[in-house]
């Protein structure tokens, strides 16, 4: 390698190589996915956010938020529950595969716990069981007419706090331009902020002062998102309910900029709701209470 | 530190090394501005860490902004012109060859200096891309290339000119980083800022690849031409072997594309195995780069400046440390306590500060004074040994602190049991003396920033001086 | 210094400026033997952990199949089921990939008939079978079907599999439900011969 030339080639090859695999396949491969159906919603998804959550995500964006939160949730592990569902005709030999599916997971079960759990329906045979034995259950009920099935418990710590019932994946992203998921944990996670403080007030009182809300909270106050306005008579019906330490003073409101509405209906907007074929979770219904949120929702 | 004015035999450095004078002093003295322009950005970010109060009601100095501007402000204003005077020293000196187009590379400095100031300012001010290492706005990139292109491509002159033709091994590493830089540029900035973007995802593994190509091969391959050109220069003696610089070249070269912590994020399984192996393969070609350096300094004696050998040497281990942590970091189960913690930063502090920072201000005081024949000014607080320990102690100080930090942040985070307050306050401790070497850092940096804004002056002062003189004497 | 520089040797002789050069210690066996293991381990990662390059395979799954095989009540899921009928019934003809064969038998996948808003024709045609030519995209075919009422016994497995066929590959049609298949089973099922694609054309798409 004492030529000028051979080593340009060289390197670009390697440069060469480097962008095939590492640019040009990603872009193809993950880059190029669309929409898709998801039974469980009855809809596409992801769908096409609004122009309100957009302009959410420029504040978002501009501010830097992605320096100390990320919005995606890991897994570290999967297990299942096994239920039984329905008993069928043979309830006597399905009494006996019941106690012989907790000897194959190392439990003792009784022939009366048996026939209790046969009684309500459907009920939890095994809970949090790996891959394995939740297969070797299945198919000791194989022929016995009953109907079993293992429900996937996507696990890790991210879950265990709620941040979201599985973990986030390529599809969550298809519409983020640019890509805020972040590398920095200084605050929690937003994958699914939307879903987990649903109070809009909550939101509010939060970015304009973050401690009067979450104590000792180490995020900084946005106060540029907010006008301090001397009160004009009647008071803004929009302006901060704010407790005694962070009220800006006698005769003066906290009124929010549209940029602070913006940024909450962005918060509001971030939710996981539905499992997605690379990340499956039992999915239940929502709670119909939950539907007035729906508004809030980017526009399909 | 004067051998460059005393000694009588070597006109024809002389000659080499005033043909770079002016481009050089510029390219150094604005590096340094930048530097310090970091430092302080920098510094206040971390007290708004532990005190969120502070400059709290202004959207140009958010932490999510402060930390982005002083990493690029790291990157393209200091490291990126630094490494260009390192590598036009190096170019020049090593292929024994004067300085081609100084004119071109001034005007290409000039441009690169104002789309920084642009892309900056544009960042502070609502334009920040989200994209890491590339935060400032899409506009910049185009700018960044033409400059680089002006300064590049006469680098790239005067290496075709060189009359020792035979190629020492930081002449491979600095031709990568020429070569690599443009093309990365290009291809990253224009998968993410052009009209029809890259989307989802795949921005974040573009994003990663422009990253640990910044980090591992243009940046990191700087720091590596520079110690393998500074221990044998140090230490009076020769590099121990070519070939194993060459094969830890391309071993480097092949799979520094994809280094980082990505196992566990939210990118396909063979996105995470593919960092893991590379941030292998490049931490195996570190250790086989340290054992090279490691031989060639056996027997050698204290050398002709130990301190400065010193912080090559500790440089050095820095960079070797934060491969080896880089891909201890790749593995699963690692990855999943130290991802999203402070782990990363501390890496970045040890790789970019500690191993490519260092290195870059060693060779501004080696070839400073020579450039410019002025022996640096000794003494007090200025002294270079002072400024150097002020800025060396700083940097470890950041990334042990943000190292062990964010095992134990990340520690926490994964104990489902604990409350996020919890894991804010495992890291605050942390956090909080950071801070302490933060203002080391700023400190050195102000110092470095001074001397070498002095030096500008006193020899632009001698030039006008010069031509006066001359002027005077032509009309008498 | 010598006047001409271009000689090598002559940088050693300027004492402290001298520019450095370089050994030429050969690289030791150690080195490639390490590089080798490296290399072999590598291989066994990219192996193992990388799910095959799919962009499917996340995180704590190990493949295709295993995220395939975890979805959540697989075992009563229509497609799923589905797919292992048309694997032991349909695909000798059909093939897996639903594309036919040349000039024997008609693709499914991406076909006009099975991209269309009911099952109706569907049902029949695999209930009883079909005979006489029949045009599929615009091409003629000459090939018969037997019936398959007596094999797929239950509603379900018959609603299944047309549910998976009108599902895979390209297809993107209604999922067919038990009840459908029971009614034109209850229809049609004793009719003892095979369709012709002309009185399949006269019937309407969806189920009555």
């Amino acid at each position: 390698m004492q030529k000028g030339y051979q080593l340009f080639f060289g390197i670009l090859a390697v440069m060469v190589i480097s962008w095939l695999g590492l640019v040009v396949f990603p872009t193809v491969q993950l880059g190029h996915q669309s929409t898709r159906q998801v039974k469980e919603i009855g809809r596409h998804y992801p769908s096409e956010p609004g122009s309100i959550v957009l302009n959410g995500r420029k504040i978002y964006q501009q501010a830097g938020c992605v320096a100390c939160h990320t919005q995606q949730v890991r897994q570290s592990g999967y297990a299942f529950d096994v239920v039984l569902n329905e008993v069928g005709d043979f309830p006597d030999s399905v009494k006996q595969i019941l106690v012989d599916a907790a000897k194959l997971a190392g439990k003792a079960l009784s022939g009366e716990e048996a026939s209790s759990q046969m009684a309500q329906l459907p009920s939890t045979l095994l809970e949090g069981v790996d891959r394995v034995t939740a297969e070797g259950v299945i198919r000791l009920f194989k022929d016995s007419g009953a109907k079993v099935a293992a429900n996937i418990l996507p696990l890790g710590p991210d879950i265990q706090r709620g941040w979201g019932p599985r973990q986030t994946v390529g599809l969550d992203y298809l519409y983020d331009q640019p890509l805020l998921m972040g590398q920095q944990r200084l605050g929690p996670d937003l994958a699914n902020v939307g879903a987990r403080l649903t109070d809009r007030d909550w939101h509010l009182k939060h970015l304009y002062h973050p401690r009067s809300v979450v104590d000792g909270s180490n995020m900084p106050a946005y106060t540029y998102l907010f006008s301090v306005q001397p009160i004009d008579g009647e008071p803004s019906p929009d302006a901060l309910e704010l407790s005694e330490a962070f009220s800006a003073g006698e005769g003066m409101e906290v009124v929010p900029k549209p940029e602070a509405h913006a940024l909450v209906d962005y918060l509001m907007s971030l939710r996981i709701e539905n499992p997605v074929f690379e990340a499956p979770y039992m999915f239940t219904q929502a709670d119909p209470s939950d539907i007035n949120n729906s508004e809030m929702q980017p526009a399909q | 530190m004067d051998e460059s004015s005393s000694s009588k035999p070597i006109s024809d450095w002389k000659d080499i090394d005033t043909s770079y004078r002016f481009p050089t002093l510029f390219l150094v003295a604005k590096a340094t501005g930048w530097l310090l322009i970091s430092t302080l950005f920098s510094l206040l970010a971390s007290i708004k860490m532990h005190s969120p109060e502070f400059l709290s009601n202004c959207s140009w100095v958010t932490y999510g902004v402060l930390v982005p501007a002083a990493r690029n402000a790291f990157i393209y204003g200091f490291a990126l012109q630094a490494g260009f005077a390192a590598m036009l020293w190096m170019t020049m000196r090593l292929g024994q060859v004067k300085l081609r187009g100084p004119g071109f590379i001034f005007i290409g400095m000039i441009l690169w200096n104002l789309a920084l100031v642009l892309g900056i300012l544009g960042l502070m001010g609502g334009g920040l891309s989200g994209y890491a290492f590339l935060d400032m706005p899409g506009f910049v990139y185009p700018m960044l290339f033409t400059a680089y292109a002006l300064i590049g491509g006469m680098a790239i002159l005067t290496f075709f000119k060189r009359q020792v033709r035979e190629l020492y091994p930081s002449q491979w590493f600095i031709y990568a980083s020429f070569y690599w830089f443009p093309w990365m540029l290009t291809i990253a900035s224009y998968a993410l800022f052009s009209s029809e973007p890259a989307r989802g995802i795949a921005q974040a593994l573009i994003n990663q690849w422009y990253v640990s190509g910044m980090t591992t091969i243009v940046l990191g391959f700087v720091g590596l031409a520079l110690v393998q050109y500074f221990i044998p220069k140090l230490s009076g003696r020769d590099l121990y072997s070519s070939h194993l610089s060459f094969f830890a070249f391309w071993m480097m070269l092949l799979f520094g594309g994809l280094t980082g912590l990505l196992e566990a994020q939210s990118l396909p399984a063979w996105a995470g195995v593919i960092s893991s192996v590379c941030s292998h393969f490049v931490s195996l070609a570190w250790v086989i780069v340290a054992y090279n350096l490691w031989k060639s300094l056996q027997g050698s004696g204290r050398g002709s400046d130990p301190f400065a050998l010193l912080l090559v040497r500790a440089a050095a281990l820095s960079g070797l440390v934060g491969a080896l942590l880089t891909a201890w970091g790749s593995r699963p189960a690692a990855a999943e306590v130290v991802q999203f913690s402070l782990f990363l930063p501390g890496l970045t502090w040890l790789q970019l500060f500690g191993f490519v920072g260092t290195l870059l201000l060693v060779s501004i005081y080696y070839f400073l004074p020579r450039v410019t024949e002025l022996p640096w000014k000794s003494g007090g607080l200025l002294s270079w040994k002072g400024v150097m320990t002020c800025y060396f102690s700083g940097v470890s100080l950041i990334s042990l602190v943000y190292l062990v930090g964010g095992w134990k942040q990340g520690k926490t985070l994964a104990d489902a049991s604990k409350s996020f307050a919890e894991v804010q306050a495992a890291a605050m401790t942390f956090i909080r003396i950071s801070t302490v070497g933060e203002l080391l850092v700023f400190v050195a940096a102000l110092m470095v920033c001074l001397k070498v804004t002095g030096m500008l002056i006193a020899q632009l002062r001698a030039y006008i001086q010069c031509c006066c003189s001359c002027k005077s004497e032509a009309t008498q | 210094m010598s006047s001409k520089p271009n000689n090598t040797k002559s940088k050693g002789k300027t004492g402290n400026d001298r520019e450095p050069g370089v050994g030429k210690a050969p690289v030791s066996v150690g080195v490639f033997v390490v590089t080798i293991l490296l290399a072999y381990w590598a291989m066994m990662e990219l192996n193992t952990r990388a799910g095959g390059f799919s962009r499917y395979v996340y995180g704590p799954y190990e493949s295709y199949a295993v995220v395939e095989s975890v979805q959540p009540g697989s075992g009563d899921d229509p497609i799923k089921r589905g797919a292992d009928i048309y694997r032991n019934i349909c695909s000798p003809c059909h093939q897996a990939s639903g594309m036919g064969a040349p000039g024997q038998f008609p693709p499914l996948a991406g076909s006009d008939w099975v991209n269309v808003e009911g099952p109706n024709r569907m049902l029949r045609i695999v209930l009883n079978g079909l005979g006489g030519p029949i045009e599929v995209n615009g091409e003629t075919w000459n090939a018969v079907m037997p019936g398959f009422g007596d094999v797929i016994v239950s509603d379900e497995d018959l609603a299944a599999v047309i549910s998976y066929v009108r599902n895979s590959w390209t297809n993107e049609a209604s999922i067919c439900t038990p009840e459908e298949a029971a009614a034109v089973r209850a229809e049609s099922g004793d009719r003892g011969r095979a369709w012709t694609s002309t009185e399949l054309l006269a019937l309407p798409l969806e189920v009555q």
